[in-house]
């Protein structure tokens, strides 16, 4: 029989469109047939009949699958035949024909989930003999909430892997982090191996598509992909078809994404008092905030004036189809999914689009020999304008926000109104007259809605395989891969006057890339039992070259601006850029995973990788691990049938980091224009070429990493209970790290200093993660508990590094937050008789009643840089998650809390927001702040006074303005319910599931911005301070999953 | 037997996936070069790259460090003469790891280290390049005088920082490269600037224009040399020795073979009666085109004009619609920090006691109520910001468009004749460009010939010399039709005229410092900035030395006085 055919039809009656999938028909040879044996094939505990289960004849390709009563019918050739009953899932089962024409088998579940394989790279091992540290998460964790992102699904999951969401764009804005942070120059991050592909393009994964995650955490397994594994790896494997029925899965979700808090900021009345009085104090010009005026310029409304806030958000709507067909036989398989994912975030003109196609398959050519694919193209789009959270805060409420009369049709602060303030009528109609006092900031709307910034990626991830089982336990497996992305960006900017901030000409910026990276691996893997000794052994061959392009062309000055394309600009100019990357790399590796009796387990493994990142001669680097594992209880306790499985497990390694970005290696002249000079009458610009700012250094070679490890898994009472904890130590050495050279060189810029290996970080840590899950009948629940505690520390660095806020030294944090230390609000008493003030001076001058009093740390007897001090950290210490899940007839519920513990945040946007600030022109502020500043009358100990010139800097970096950044917050609660089979059968379906789920629903902090994840963790020496950034929005999903 | 061959053709076929996999040769799969950029190693191989090389020499001073923008940031805002938009930065508010300094710091060290280096390589490469000995010369030349110049700057501006030249380049980052003496810096700009004076041509045909002359060199050197009277002799020997006395007749000497070289004049206005020509002719000195005069048919020459000596190039051509100015840029940021312009703040101001200082003009041909520079110098109420029908030919000072510094801080005067003084200098008539002002085209005129004749006219009365000093000095102010001043010189006629010519033009903090080290100028810095105790003596002489290179060396390089 052909089941494909039949099967087909089904889908076909049902789904028309599916036509399309017919091409993946896969013909199955008919064999002759000596006899015929028929039966059933069930579920063993229920008795219900298993669908779709596989039944091959062993040694030949003879096989069928069960029909929707779990009956099969098979031809066998001979008494001797046996027959394989096999179910995605359950045990698989032999059973010799003899002399039977019926044969009924009952399939037992797979009982543990100690028989789950791991990914590690170039291979897979059972969970129970696993001896690195390797987190995995499974399809059901990720496929049960609505994610957009793979990344974010891992949050929470897996301890030792902080996931930060460090903006709430669509699409945008995630950090992973395993196990701290190990390199200072930015580029420690994870790197991500989709199946068995290294790759960068992660906005291609759709995560429906994903079978599991598995993150190799140390080096004893990380080091199998040696040169960039020293932050880690995260494997991805997507799904495959399954033996047996074709399967048809649907789920969509949509979802609505609410701006999580908006800040109370003040109102034209309330902004107008402010300044007015502000303005008086200092004697200033006239008053620009007459009520008269207001109204007569604002007309309605001028009392609220606008809101910015709300006139640059909204409710996103996003959503997602997802559709994945699935099936196979004992000759191949395939998946064939699609994906269309749409989200529009809370900023205005903020959207990201994605769909994509994957196919997967696997095909048995003869015995020995089998081939297949994976293929996925994905499109990538997002879409977003000028706009800013933080135009919000600097524009005047004041101001209107439409104004026809301006080219774009927005308002700017200057206006041609005809009248002022004081004296109606008496300006020049054609003169500017600055409506909103002195501000002269952007429109925010404008900025939002003028500005139209695209990009578009086309990203290919394919790879072809073919495996040759040599002998039984020798298989050879070649894989060439291909990895394409071109891409396009967009960026239209129409000229527009918001007076006094007006763009003359249209502007329109394109370009283009083209990424291709081809790898070719090839593998030898060596798989044997002899007596109690289990020995495979990996030797891998694998090369690499990757090349880019990109180009782009600035075209400004469009007379049509209606045609915003290249051909119709330049009327100004035109300027074009293009350049070229190329890389190559060539690894070679070897690994041997040895297990005696099972008990005993023990993974070694070497890695050799040559990359051109560096000079020749210090290409090379090798990369060794071992780990070894012991089943405690089998030796020490077998008599306890409490304790399933009681692991020991020790793992060192090493692995690398090169990414420091290409040619550091040498001193590279720059273009002739870089240097223009300018000589003449008329002045041009003469061609100059010379060094770049950078400054070379051939010497250097990989950063390395090696982590020690020590875990402990235990399985306890069939395994209801589930631990893991484990402690780590992870040296990052030879840190490439830019060392600061003089000036003298004329030649040095921050950003372009040499590379040296020179830095020494530890990251130290303990992670824990228990759960316990039980079934009762109908009931079944899971908690599972995690978390990580992150301890780091600079060993050794040539020079102290500074960046910002951030500062990295020996024996401290990467990267803590360096500022003043504040000790109050500065009064009267602290001034003599004579007004003479009785501390030390910052350097800006003596300060008044109401400025921050900073500590002179040095008793210098002057407030300057050298008062700076460490006044937070940056990284959190605890990382931790509670999860439950439970499922009760057709319901399912479950929530995910996540929290992180013990970190500071400078909360800059409060302190810009609660003081005024350098060229601060009478920027928006907190109501509270406003209302409650310090005045004499108002001695406030809280709030700082409104101080037009800002002269003691009082919104500078200090422990006023930090907070604690500990938050606990419920990233996801779900609710669903599935129908029950009796409502399915008669739609032929096999499972309908509703759900409804709120992202982001509630926060227990005292942290007081938006987020404290926000500005958090976005590089080693870049975080810690919350500027005011995208703030994660809360969302409200409806979603349906189907199963035919 | 079948199954044997199975497995051998499986193991064939692996073996030459093997084979074929790992045939390509490492090292030819490795080499790979850098398809965007040229290196180190394959340049000074042709004439033309010496001349890129010399040409390269040339950006830092019009870098942001320097002339596009730091300069001004420092020595104009630091200067009683100027209010900045908030306060700070105008009370000498910097530290140790101020931006401005370090960038300052580093674009002087980028000139040095760049025309010392070009000069080795030159020499080095020379034959490879196949130029002959006059053309290295020619560039040499060039370069000594970028060299000396820098030299000059890093002694005057951070006291004695790490000196070296083409013979001892620094090479080891490692390395600390601690404070050298301050004769060494004296003495380098010297041999540098001369070895320019003696190989530079007098002027360039004008695509040019920019290059250094040899008028240059002579007045670098010459300024070099007054200021290393103040700043050496004066600071370390509080006396006039016979090596102050002789570098000092030899300043003499280039200020004026300089004035009599036959290159420079000063801009004669037409017509002294008319006002229109007095202020345009020194007006132009400023302005980005030419000025009108009553003459429809003659204008003042404005950019590189005869009266220019060392003028530091902007491009008319456009780069791109971004921030110009800085590095990657050949534009500066004056019109966008500084000028009234239309389209927005101004950070500076005048302060409104200088419009007081300038001496009344009553009897003057052209009926000016003041000395005339003041108009070229100051916006007040009733100016327009060009002078041609255009967008930016609108009042200056119409109410809101400045923030009014002096008013805010009680500075005005009852009765003023403007609310507030705006810088007019450099920003008349407005740049009009579509991206103005961001990137800002006006060459910036570093040492102008009135400015020599003044420096002349200083070194005069220090030697003695008062009769032909005056000379000089009432040849500036006849110029704008100012009453001659009679010998001897007095110190504070030197003050007052170099106050009133080169108002707003970052000389006058610079000034102020080298006379203070001389007791006959009796400089009181708490009268200067009318009581408040802004200047620390010992201290704000010099710039610190960027807390990033005390770091970086290690304690190796000493901090300077006071910071």
């Amino acid at each position: 029989m052909n089941f494909k055919l039949t099967n087909m039809r089904k889908i076909i009656s049902r789904l028309d469109f599916l036509v399309v999938f017919a091409l993946l028909i896969f013909s199955v040879n008919q064999l002759y047939a000596q006899r015929e044996v028929s039966g059933t094939v069930s579920e063993a505990s229920t008795g219900d009949p298993l669908i779709g289960a596989t039944i091959v004849v062993k040694g030949s390709s003879t096989g069928t699958v069960t029909d929707l009563n779990g009956a099969y019918s098979i031809n066998v050739p001979g008494d001797d035949a046996v027959l394989q009953f096999s179910y995605v899932s359950y045990e698989t089962k032999e059973v010799v024909v003899g002399n039977q024409t019926i044969i009924d088998v009952a399939l037992v579940e797979t009982a543990t989930e100690l028989e789950d394989v791991v990914v590690i790279g170039y291979g897979t091992v059972k969970k129970e003999d696993l001896t690195g540290a390797v987190a995995v998460v499974s399809s059901e964790d990720l496929n049960r909430t609505p994610i957009a992102t793979f990344q974010k699904a891992l949050q929470g999951k897996a301890p030792g892997v902080l996931v930060s969401q460090t903006s709430g764009r669509p699409g945008g804005g995630t950090s992973i982090r395993i196990r701290g942070i190990g390199s200072i120059n930015g580029t420690d991050g994870p790197i991500y191996v989709v199946d068995g592909i290294r790759t960068g393009s992660l906005n291609q994964i759709n995560p429906q598509d994903i079978e599991s995650i598995q993150v190799l955490k140390d080096a004893s397994s990380a080091a199998i992909y040696g040169n960039d594994g020293a932050g880690g790896v995260v494997i991805i494997t997507t799904k495959r078809g399954q033996a047996g029925k074709t399967k048809v899965h649907y789920s969509s979700y949509y979802s609505m994404n609410k701006v999580p808090k908006k800040i109370e900021l003040m109102n034209a009345d309330q902004y107008a008092d402010l300044f007015n009085e502000a303005l008086d104090s200092i004697g200033v010009f006239e008053q620009a905030y007459t009520d008269e005026f207001r109204q007569q310029y604002y007309g309605e409304g001028w009392e609220q004036g606008t809101d910015w806030q709300d006139e640059i958000t909204e409710t996103g709507l996003a959503m997602n189809q997802y559709l994945r067909v699935s099936g196979g036989g004992e000759n191949g398989n395939f998946s064939l999914s699609t994906n269309y994912w749409d989200e529009k975030g809370i900023l205005l003109n903020n959207r990201a689009t994605r769909y994509n196609v994957r196919l997967n398959s696997d095909f048995q050519v003869g015995k020995r020999i089998k081939i297949g694919q994976n293929l996925n193209i994905t499109r990538y789009h997002s879409q977003s304008g000028a706009g800013n959270f933080n135009y919000t805060k600097t524009a005047s409420p004041l101001l209107r926000v439409y104004n026809e009369d301006n080219k774009g049709g927005f308002a700017g602060s200057w206006d041609k109104m005809g009248f002022d303030a004081n004296e109606n009528d008496t300006i020049d109609a054609n003169e500017y007259y600055n409506v909103a006092g002195r501000n002269d900031k952007y429109n925010p709307r404008g900025m939002a809605l003028l500005s139209d910034n695209r990009s578009y990626s086309t990203n290919i991830l394919g790879s072809i395989y073919a495996e040759v089982q040599i002998f039984d336990w020798l298989k050879f497996r070649t894989m060439p891969s291909v990895d394409l992305t071109q891409g396009r960006s967009n960026n239209w900017t129409p000229s527009y006057d918001m007076p006094p901030r007006t763009v003359p000409e249209a502007t329109l910026n394109v370009n283009f890339y083209d990424n291709r990276s081809l790898r070719w691996e090839n593998q030898l893997t060596f798989d044997r039992q002899i007596g109690d000794h289990h020995i495979t052994a990996t030797a891998v061959y694998d090369v690499n070259r990757f090349d880019s392009n990109n180009s782009g062309v600035e075209s400004i000055g469009f007379d049509y601006e209606q045609l915003p394309v290249l051909s119709q600009g330049g009327s100004v100019s035109t300027s074009v850029t293009g350049g070229s990357g190329i890389f190559r790399s060539i690894s070679y590796l070897g690994r041997v995973i040895y297990d005696y009796q099972g008990k005993y387990l023990l993974t070694a493994s070497l890695r050799r990788d040559g990359n051109t990142r560096f000079a020749p001669g210090y290409r090379f680097g090798n990369f060794p691990a071992l780990s070894v594992g012991w089943k405690i209880n089998e030796d020490l306790f077998p008599q306890v049938s409490q304790i399933d499985m009681l692991k020991l497990r020790f793992g060192w390694g090493a692995t690398g980091n090169s990414r420091i970005g290409s040619w550091k290696y040498d001193d590279f002249l720059s273009d002739t224009r870089v240097f223009a000079p300018v000589f003449g009458e008329p002045a041009y610009e003469a061609p100059g070429q010379y060094i770049y700012y950078s400054f070379a250094n051939p010497l250097i070679q990989w950063e390395s990493a090696n982590m020690t490890n020590i875990g402990i898994d235990a399985n306890l009472f069939r395994n209801k209970i589930q631990i893991l904890a484990e402690y780590y130590i992870k040296n990052n050495n030879d840190m490439l790290v830019q060392r600061s050279i003089s000036g003298v060189f004329g030649r040095s810029m921050d950003g372009s200093f040499p590379f040296v290996n020179v830095g020494q970080v530890r990251n130290k840590g303990l992670e824990f993660s228990g759960s316990w899950r039980e079934t009762r009948g109908d009931f079944y629940y899971n908690i599972t508990g995690t978390f990580t505690t992150i301890d780091n520390e600079v060993i050794s660095l040539p020079s102290i590094l500074s960046s910002g806020n951030n500062r990295s030294e020996n024996g401290k944090p990467i990267g803590y937050l360096y500022g003043w230390v504040a000790e109050r609000i500065i009064t009267s008493d602290d001034f003599d008789d004579e007004g003479n003030y009785l501390y030390s001076e910052p350097t800006s001058g003596v300060p008044s009643p109401g400025d921050l009093k900073f500590s002179d740390l040095n008793n210098d007897g002057v407030i300057d840089d050298n008062d700076r001090t460490m006044i937070g950290h940056a990284m959190p210490n605890l990382i931790y998650s509670l999860t439950f899940d439970m499922e009760y007839s057709g319901i399912d519920f479950s929530f995910q809390f996540s929290g992180m513990h013990n970190y500071d945040i400078f909360n800059q946007e409060r302190a810009q927001l609660s003081s005024f600030n350098f060229q601060d022109l009478d920027h928006n502020k907190l109501l509270d702040w406003a209302q409650n500043h310090y005045t004499v009358s108002n001695p406030s100990t809280e709030y700082v006074r409104a101080d037009l010139n800002n002269e003691n800097v009082n919104d500078r970096i200090s422990t006023w303005w930090m907070e604690d950044g500990s938050f606990l917050r419920l990233r996801d609660v779900q609710l669903g319910y599935s129908l029950p089979d009796n409502l399915l059968t008669p739609l032929n379906m096999e499972r309908l599931r509703l759900y409804v789920s709120v992202a982001n629903g509630l926060i227990f902090t005292k942290y007081t911005g938006r987020d404290p994840e926000n500005g958090a963790f976005s590089s080693s020496m870049g975080s810690g301070t919350d500027g005011g950034g995208y703030p994660n929005p809360r969302t409200f999903t409806f979603g349906i999953q189907v199963d035919f | 037997m079948k199954k044997i061959n199975q497995i051998f053709k499986c193991i064939a076929l692996s073996l030459l996936f093997m084979v074929v996999s790992s045939s390509c040769n490492e090292d030819e799969f490795m080499d790979v070069t850098n398809p965007n950029v040229l290196a180190l190693s394959s340049f000074y191989k042709t004439p033309q790259d010496a001349e890129f090389a010399v040409n390269v020499c040339y950006t830092p001073q019009m870098h942001r460090g320097l002339y596009a923008l730091n300069w001004w940031v420092l020595f104009n805002t630091f200067s009683d003469r100027i209010l900045f938009e908030t306060t700070g930065l105008d009370r000498i508010g910097i530290n140790t790891g101020d931006g401005f300094v370090r960038n300052t710091f580093l674009d002087i060290y980028r000139m040095l280290w760049r025309s010392s280096h070009v000069i080795y390589n030159i020499e080095v490469n020379q034959d490879v390049m196949g130029i002959d000995d006059e053309t290295v010369i020619k560039h040499k030349a060039q370069l000594k005088a970028l060299q000396g110049f820098s030299y000059f700057l890093l002694v005057s501006v951070f006291n004695k920082p790490y000196f070296y030249d083409e013979n001892s380049l620094p090479e080891d980052p490692e390395m600390i490269y601690g404070n050298s003496d301050q004769i060494e810096f004296w003495e380098g700009c010297q041999s540098s600037l001369e070895y320019a004076i003696q190989y530079l041509p007098e002027t360039y045909e004008p695509a040019n224009y920019g290059r250094v002359t040899k008028g240059m060199a002579q007045s670098l050197l010459g300024k070099a040399l007054l200021y290393k009277y103040y700043h050496f002799y004066m600071r370390f020997e509080q006396t006039m020795t016979a090596e102050a006395e002789a570098d000092l007749e030899y300043a003499k000497q280039l200020f004026y073979d300089v004035i009599y070289s036959g290159n420079y004049e000063l801009s004669q206005p037409l017509d002294m009666s008319s006002q229109l020509d007095v202020v345009n002719a020194y007006q132009c000195n400023f302005s980005y085109i030419d000025l009108p005069s009553s003459d429809p048919e003659i204008m003042y020459d404005s950019e590189n004009n005869r009266e220019s000596v060392w003028e530091i190039q902007y491009s008319d051509e456009r780069l791109d619609n971004v921030w110009l100015g800085g590095w990657l840029s050949t534009s500066n940021l004056l019109a966008q920090y500084f000028s009234g312009h239309v389209n927005s703040y101004k950070n500076h101001e005048g302060h409104p006691d200088l419009y007081y200082l300038f001496e009344d003009a009553t009897g003057h041909p052209a009926g000016f109520e003041k000395d005339p520079r003041v108009y070229g110098t100051m916006y007040m109420d009733g100016d327009h910001l060009d002078f041609r029908d255009n967008e930016y030919n609108v009042p200056y000072a119409t109410g809101t468009h400045n923030k009014r510094i002096a008013e805010s801080r009680g500075l005005n005067r009852p009765g003023q004749p403007s609310a507030s003084f705006g810088l007019k200098k450099y920003h008349y008539p407005t740049y009009v460009e579509n991206i103005a002002p961001q990137g800002c085209p006006n060459n910036v005129r570093y040492i102008r010939l009135s400015d020599v004749m003044l420096m002349y006219a200083e070194v005069c009365m220090l030697l003695g010399d008062h009769s032909e000093g005056i000379i000089e000095l009432n040849k500036v102010r006849a110029r704008v039709g100012m009453p001659p001043k009679a010998a001897p010189i007095t110190p504070q006629m030197i003050m007052n005229e170099r106050d009133f010519e080169l108002a707003f033009e970052g000389h006058r903090f610079l000034d102020l410092i080298r006379w203070s080290f001389d007791p006959q100028f009796a400089i009181d810095w708490l009268d200067i900035f009318d009581g408040d105790p802004i200047f620390k003596v010992g201290k704000n002489e010099y710039l610190p030395i960027p807390q990033f290179e005390i770091d970086v060396n290690e304690g190796g390089l000493e901090q300077n006085p006071g910071w």
